[in-house]
Protein backbone atom coordinates (compact mmCIF):
# COMPACT_ATOMS: atom_id res chain seq x y z
CA UNK A 1 0.00 0.00 0.00
CA UNK A 2 1.30 3.34 -1.25
CA UNK A 3 2.16 6.52 1.20
CA UNK A 4 -0.41 8.60 -0.53
CA UNK A 5 -3.29 5.63 -0.32
CA UNK A 6 -2.72 5.25 3.07
CA UNK A 7 -2.90 8.94 3.83
CA UNK A 8 -6.44 8.73 1.52
CA UNK A 9 -4.83 11.01 -1.10
CA UNK A 10 -6.02 10.37 -5.14
CA UNK A 11 -2.76 10.72 -6.80
CA UNK A 12 -4.10 11.58 -10.39
CA UNK A 13 -1.50 11.59 -12.81
CA UNK A 14 -1.85 14.22 -15.45
CA UNK A 15 -0.77 13.90 -18.67
CA UNK A 16 1.61 16.95 -19.78
CA UNK A 17 4.93 18.21 -19.80
CA UNK A 18 7.18 19.65 -16.99
CA UNK A 19 8.24 23.05 -17.19
CA UNK A 20 12.12 21.89 -18.08
CA UNK A 21 10.48 20.09 -21.01
CA UNK A 22 8.68 23.39 -22.12
CA UNK A 23 11.63 25.39 -21.77
CA UNK A 24 13.90 23.16 -23.56
CA UNK A 25 11.48 22.82 -26.38
CA UNK A 26 10.70 26.58 -26.65
CA UNK A 27 14.26 27.06 -26.74
CA UNK A 28 15.12 24.54 -29.35
CA UNK A 29 12.30 25.91 -31.57
CA UNK A 30 13.50 29.80 -30.73
CA UNK A 31 17.26 28.95 -31.78
CA UNK A 32 15.70 27.39 -34.95
CA UNK A 33 13.46 30.50 -35.64
CA UNK A 34 16.14 32.97 -35.10
CA UNK A 35 18.00 30.75 -38.07
CA UNK A 36 15.28 30.54 -40.32
CA UNK A 37 15.07 34.45 -39.79
CA UNK A 38 18.73 35.01 -40.14
CA UNK A 39 18.06 33.05 -43.46
CA UNK A 40 15.32 35.75 -44.87
CA UNK A 41 17.57 38.77 -43.61
CA UNK A 42 20.17 37.41 -45.41
CA UNK A 43 18.15 36.98 -48.16
CA UNK A 44 16.97 40.41 -48.06
CA UNK A 45 20.67 42.00 -48.07
CA UNK A 46 21.54 39.66 -51.01
CA UNK A 47 18.77 41.55 -52.90
CA UNK A 48 19.28 44.95 -51.38
CA UNK A 49 22.86 44.10 -53.11
CA UNK A 50 21.45 43.08 -56.45
CA UNK A 51 18.95 46.26 -56.75
CA UNK A 52 21.88 48.52 -55.72
CA UNK A 53 24.21 47.24 -58.23
CA UNK A 54 21.34 47.35 -60.71
CA UNK A 55 21.06 50.86 -60.31
CA UNK A 56 24.53 51.71 -60.06
CA UNK A 57 25.00 50.35 -63.76
CA UNK A 58 21.49 51.80 -65.13
CA UNK A 59 22.96 55.32 -63.59
CA UNK A 60 26.19 55.23 -64.63
CA UNK A 61 25.45 54.04 -68.09
CA UNK A 62 22.73 57.10 -68.42
CA UNK A 63 25.07 59.43 -67.46
CA UNK A 64 27.96 58.32 -69.68
CA UNK A 65 25.86 58.41 -72.84
CA UNK A 66 24.22 61.83 -71.67
CA UNK A 67 27.92 62.89 -72.21
CA UNK A 68 28.36 61.53 -75.43
CA UNK A 69 25.43 63.40 -76.33
CA UNK A 70 26.53 66.09 -74.81
CA UNK A 71 22.80 67.10 -73.53
CA UNK A 72 24.12 69.44 -70.84
CA UNK A 73 20.71 70.36 -69.53
CA UNK A 74 19.39 67.43 -67.83
CA UNK A 75 19.20 66.81 -64.62
CA UNK A 76 22.96 65.18 -63.23
CA UNK A 77 24.95 67.63 -65.98
CA UNK A 78 23.59 70.74 -65.20
CA UNK A 79 26.42 72.62 -64.15
CA UNK A 80 29.26 70.78 -65.45
CA UNK A 81 29.05 72.69 -69.34
CA UNK A 82 31.72 75.20 -68.81
CA UNK A 83 30.58 77.92 -70.77
CA UNK A 84 32.69 80.75 -69.40
CA UNK A 85 36.14 79.87 -69.93
CA UNK A 86 37.38 80.07 -73.05
CA UNK A 87 39.68 76.69 -72.72
CA UNK A 88 38.15 73.58 -70.89
CA UNK A 89 39.85 72.98 -67.41
CA UNK A 90 41.87 69.65 -67.58
CA UNK A 91 40.00 68.14 -65.10
CA UNK A 92 36.30 68.44 -63.99
CA UNK A 93 34.34 66.00 -61.15
CA UNK A 94 30.82 66.15 -60.06
CA UNK A 95 29.12 64.36 -57.29
CA UNK A 96 25.57 63.41 -57.91
CA UNK A 97 23.50 62.20 -55.07
CA UNK A 98 20.70 59.61 -54.48
CA UNK A 99 18.12 58.65 -51.54
CA UNK A 100 17.30 55.39 -50.71
CA UNK A 101 14.98 55.11 -53.48
CA UNK A 102 17.60 56.03 -56.23
CA UNK A 103 16.23 59.23 -56.55
CA UNK A 104 18.45 62.62 -57.13
CA UNK A 105 18.61 64.59 -54.29
CA UNK A 106 20.61 68.33 -53.45
CA UNK A 107 23.74 68.43 -51.82
CA UNK A 108 22.45 69.58 -48.48
CA UNK A 109 19.52 66.60 -48.28
CA UNK A 110 20.27 63.47 -46.90
CA UNK A 111 21.56 60.79 -48.92
CA UNK A 112 22.20 56.73 -49.47
CA UNK A 113 24.38 56.71 -52.06
CA UNK A 114 26.93 59.46 -53.81
CA UNK A 115 28.21 58.71 -57.84
CA UNK A 116 31.33 60.41 -57.99
CA UNK A 117 31.79 61.71 -61.64
CA UNK A 118 35.49 62.84 -62.89
CA UNK A 119 36.50 63.73 -66.07
CA UNK A 120 40.27 64.21 -66.58
CA UNK A 121 41.14 65.77 -70.15
CA UNK A 122 43.92 63.80 -72.24
CA UNK A 123 45.31 65.94 -74.94
CA UNK A 124 44.98 69.24 -76.50
CA UNK A 125 41.79 68.67 -78.38
CA UNK A 126 41.32 68.79 -82.12
CA UNK A 127 38.69 70.43 -84.04
CA UNK A 128 36.76 71.79 -80.79
CA UNK A 129 36.77 67.87 -79.33
CA UNK A 130 38.51 66.41 -76.39
CA UNK A 131 39.14 63.67 -75.43
CA UNK A 132 38.39 62.70 -71.51
CA UNK A 133 39.09 60.10 -69.15
CA UNK A 134 35.52 59.65 -67.37
CA UNK A 135 36.32 57.74 -64.14
CA UNK A 136 32.61 56.38 -62.37
CA UNK A 137 32.38 55.26 -58.83
CA UNK A 138 28.89 54.54 -57.01
CA UNK A 139 29.29 54.42 -53.15
CA UNK A 140 26.94 53.63 -51.16
CA UNK A 141 27.21 55.55 -47.30
CA UNK A 142 25.59 53.33 -45.40
CA UNK A 143 26.99 49.92 -44.23
CA UNK A 144 24.92 46.72 -45.34
CA UNK A 145 23.48 44.15 -43.28
CA UNK A 146 26.04 42.22 -41.16
CA UNK A 147 28.71 44.51 -42.48
CA UNK A 148 30.63 47.46 -40.69
CA UNK A 149 31.86 49.05 -43.98
CA UNK A 150 30.41 52.16 -44.83
CA UNK A 151 31.44 54.21 -47.97
CA UNK A 152 31.11 50.96 -49.71
CA UNK A 153 31.95 51.48 -53.90
CA UNK A 154 29.26 49.33 -55.08
CA UNK A 155 30.67 49.64 -58.74
CA UNK A 156 32.97 51.82 -60.75
CA UNK A 157 33.81 51.96 -64.35
CA UNK A 158 36.34 53.70 -66.23
CA UNK A 159 35.81 55.03 -70.23
CA UNK A 160 36.79 57.28 -72.52
CA UNK A 161 34.68 60.07 -74.30
CA UNK A 162 35.55 62.55 -77.05
CA UNK A 163 33.28 65.71 -76.49
CA UNK A 164 33.12 69.27 -76.51
CA UNK A 165 32.71 70.80 -73.33
CA UNK A 166 32.68 74.30 -74.56
CA UNK A 167 29.92 76.29 -76.20
CA UNK A 168 31.02 77.99 -79.60
CA UNK A 169 33.96 78.75 -81.72
CA UNK A 170 37.12 76.58 -81.16
CA UNK A 171 40.19 77.93 -78.37
CA UNK A 172 43.89 77.90 -79.29
CA UNK B 1 -8.20 1.39 -43.29
CA UNK B 2 -6.31 3.30 -40.83
CA UNK B 3 -8.31 4.15 -37.57
CA UNK B 4 -6.36 7.59 -35.76
CA UNK B 5 -6.81 6.09 -31.77
CA UNK B 6 -5.15 8.77 -30.86
CA UNK B 7 -4.26 12.89 -31.37
CA UNK B 8 -1.36 13.04 -29.00
CA UNK B 9 1.63 14.13 -31.21
CA UNK B 10 -0.27 16.02 -33.89
CA UNK B 11 1.07 19.42 -32.17
CA UNK B 12 4.38 18.14 -32.70
CA UNK B 13 4.03 17.10 -36.12
CA UNK B 14 2.20 20.93 -37.30
CA UNK B 15 5.17 22.57 -36.07
CA UNK B 16 7.53 20.15 -37.59
CA UNK B 17 5.80 21.28 -41.07
CA UNK B 18 5.52 24.88 -40.32
CA UNK B 19 9.71 24.85 -39.31
CA UNK B 20 10.17 22.76 -42.32
CA UNK B 21 7.90 25.00 -44.66
CA UNK B 22 9.82 28.07 -43.37
CA UNK B 23 13.34 26.66 -44.00
CA UNK B 24 11.80 25.48 -47.12
CA UNK B 25 10.89 28.93 -48.45
CA UNK B 26 13.98 30.49 -46.57
CA UNK B 27 16.30 28.68 -48.52
CA UNK B 28 14.10 29.30 -51.90
CA UNK B 29 14.25 33.21 -51.12
CA UNK B 30 18.14 32.83 -50.40
CA UNK B 31 18.73 31.10 -53.86
CA UNK B 32 16.58 33.31 -56.08
CA UNK B 33 18.20 36.62 -54.37
CA UNK B 34 21.53 34.89 -55.21
CA UNK B 35 20.77 34.62 -58.38
CA UNK B 36 19.64 38.19 -59.38
CA UNK B 37 22.97 39.31 -57.68
CA UNK B 38 24.95 37.14 -60.06
CA UNK B 39 22.70 38.19 -63.17
CA UNK B 40 23.27 41.86 -61.21
CA UNK B 41 27.02 41.38 -61.38
CA UNK B 42 27.09 39.89 -64.98
CA UNK B 43 25.24 42.74 -66.38
CA UNK B 44 27.48 44.88 -64.43
CA UNK B 45 30.90 43.31 -66.12
CA UNK B 46 29.33 43.33 -69.30
CA UNK B 47 28.95 46.72 -69.00
CA UNK B 48 32.04 48.10 -67.99
CA UNK B 49 33.46 45.81 -70.77
CA UNK B 50 31.25 47.69 -73.39
CA UNK B 51 32.18 51.08 -72.19
CA UNK B 52 36.32 49.90 -71.96
CA UNK B 53 35.95 48.96 -75.53
CA UNK B 54 33.66 52.29 -76.51
CA UNK B 55 36.64 54.60 -74.69
CA UNK B 56 39.04 52.60 -77.17
CA UNK B 57 36.76 53.68 -80.10
CA UNK B 58 37.14 56.84 -78.74
CA UNK B 59 40.82 57.08 -78.39
CA UNK B 60 40.99 55.91 -82.09
CA UNK B 61 38.43 58.52 -83.67
CA UNK B 62 40.91 61.09 -81.77
CA UNK B 63 44.30 59.50 -82.81
CA UNK B 64 42.68 60.11 -86.45
CA UNK B 65 41.12 63.42 -86.06
CA UNK B 66 44.73 64.67 -84.66
CA UNK B 67 46.49 63.10 -87.43
CA UNK B 68 44.26 65.18 -90.22
CA UNK B 69 44.92 67.91 -88.48
CA UNK B 70 48.75 67.53 -87.53
CA UNK B 71 50.13 65.88 -90.49
CA UNK B 72 51.00 67.68 -94.03
CA UNK B 73 48.36 65.18 -95.82
CA UNK B 74 47.06 66.78 -99.26
CA UNK B 75 45.18 63.53 -100.05
CA UNK B 76 42.98 60.92 -99.16
CA UNK B 77 45.65 58.12 -100.70
CA UNK B 78 48.56 59.61 -98.40
CA UNK B 79 46.24 59.58 -95.37
CA UNK B 80 45.35 55.70 -95.89
CA UNK B 81 49.12 54.81 -96.62
CA UNK B 82 49.85 56.49 -93.14
CA UNK B 83 46.70 55.00 -91.62
CA UNK B 84 47.91 51.58 -93.32
CA UNK B 85 51.12 51.96 -92.30
CA UNK B 86 50.63 52.66 -88.08
CA UNK B 87 47.44 50.53 -87.90
CA UNK B 88 47.66 47.32 -89.89
CA UNK B 89 44.82 46.07 -88.08
CA UNK B 90 42.58 48.88 -89.94
CA UNK B 91 40.89 47.87 -93.20
CA UNK B 92 40.00 50.68 -95.90
CA UNK B 93 38.59 50.94 -98.84
CA UNK B 94 37.92 53.76 -101.65
CA UNK B 95 34.43 54.92 -102.72
CA UNK B 96 32.40 57.28 -104.25
CA UNK B 97 32.30 59.66 -101.58
CA UNK B 98 35.46 59.05 -100.29
CA UNK B 99 37.19 56.33 -97.76
CA UNK B 100 35.87 53.94 -95.37
CA UNK B 101 37.79 52.93 -92.98
CA UNK B 102 36.80 49.62 -91.00
CA UNK B 103 38.26 48.18 -87.54
CA UNK B 104 37.69 46.45 -84.90
CA UNK B 105 37.73 46.35 -81.38
CA UNK B 106 38.39 43.20 -78.94
CA UNK B 107 38.68 43.10 -75.25
CA UNK B 108 39.89 40.60 -73.34
CA UNK B 109 37.02 38.73 -72.39
CA UNK B 110 36.23 38.54 -76.19
CA UNK B 111 33.26 41.17 -76.65
CA UNK B 112 34.03 43.05 -79.87
CA UNK B 113 33.16 46.12 -81.19
CA UNK B 114 33.09 47.55 -85.08
CA UNK B 115 34.01 50.78 -86.01
CA UNK B 116 33.50 52.06 -89.39
CA UNK B 117 34.13 55.59 -90.70
CA UNK B 118 33.85 57.74 -93.36
CA UNK B 119 36.25 60.63 -94.51
CA UNK B 120 34.92 62.88 -97.48
CA UNK B 121 37.21 64.40 -100.10
CA UNK B 122 37.38 67.62 -98.02
CA UNK B 123 39.06 65.74 -95.08
CA UNK B 124 37.77 67.90 -92.42
CA UNK B 125 36.83 64.73 -89.89
CA UNK B 126 36.05 61.03 -89.97
CA UNK B 127 32.31 60.37 -89.50
CA UNK B 128 31.16 57.43 -87.52
CA UNK B 129 28.60 55.12 -89.36
CA UNK B 130 28.61 52.48 -87.35
CA UNK B 131 29.70 51.76 -83.84
CA UNK B 132 28.08 48.25 -82.49
CA UNK B 133 29.02 45.02 -80.87
CA UNK B 134 29.49 42.01 -82.33
CA UNK B 135 27.09 39.53 -81.05
CA UNK B 136 29.19 36.43 -79.52
CA UNK B 137 27.23 34.05 -81.61
CA UNK B 138 28.98 35.98 -85.25
CA UNK B 139 32.61 34.46 -83.17
CA UNK B 140 33.25 31.11 -84.93
CA UNK B 141 35.60 29.47 -81.98
CA UNK B 142 36.25 26.62 -84.38
CA UNK B 143 36.72 26.22 -88.24
CA UNK B 144 34.90 23.46 -89.72
CA UNK B 145 37.31 21.01 -91.37
CA UNK B 146 36.00 19.65 -94.27
CA UNK B 147 38.03 16.48 -94.56
CA UNK B 148 36.18 15.06 -92.34
CA UNK B 149 32.53 15.38 -94.24
CA UNK B 150 32.13 12.19 -95.73
CA UNK B 151 30.56 12.88 -99.42
CA UNK B 152 28.99 9.23 -100.46
CA UNK B 153 29.73 8.75 -104.14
Amino acid sequence: MGFSKLMGIKNKRKKGFTLVELIISVGILSVAGAFILLFFAYSKDINTRAYDLDNSVYHSNYIIELLKAELWDEEPLIDMRVLETSKPPDSISKEIRFDNKWEYVELDEGHDYVLNLNLERNEDGVNNKDLYDVTIEVIKTKPYFRSLTKNMTIYSMETKVYISLEEGDSYD
Amino acid sequence: MIRLKSRQGSTSILIILAFLMLIIFSVLAISSSSADYRLAQRNANWTSDYYQLEGRVSEYRYNLDRLLYNENVTNIDEIADIIRERDPEAFIEFTIDGMNLTRIFEAISGKRILLSMNLDYEMDSFKPIIIKEIPLEFQYREGIEFEDVEVDG
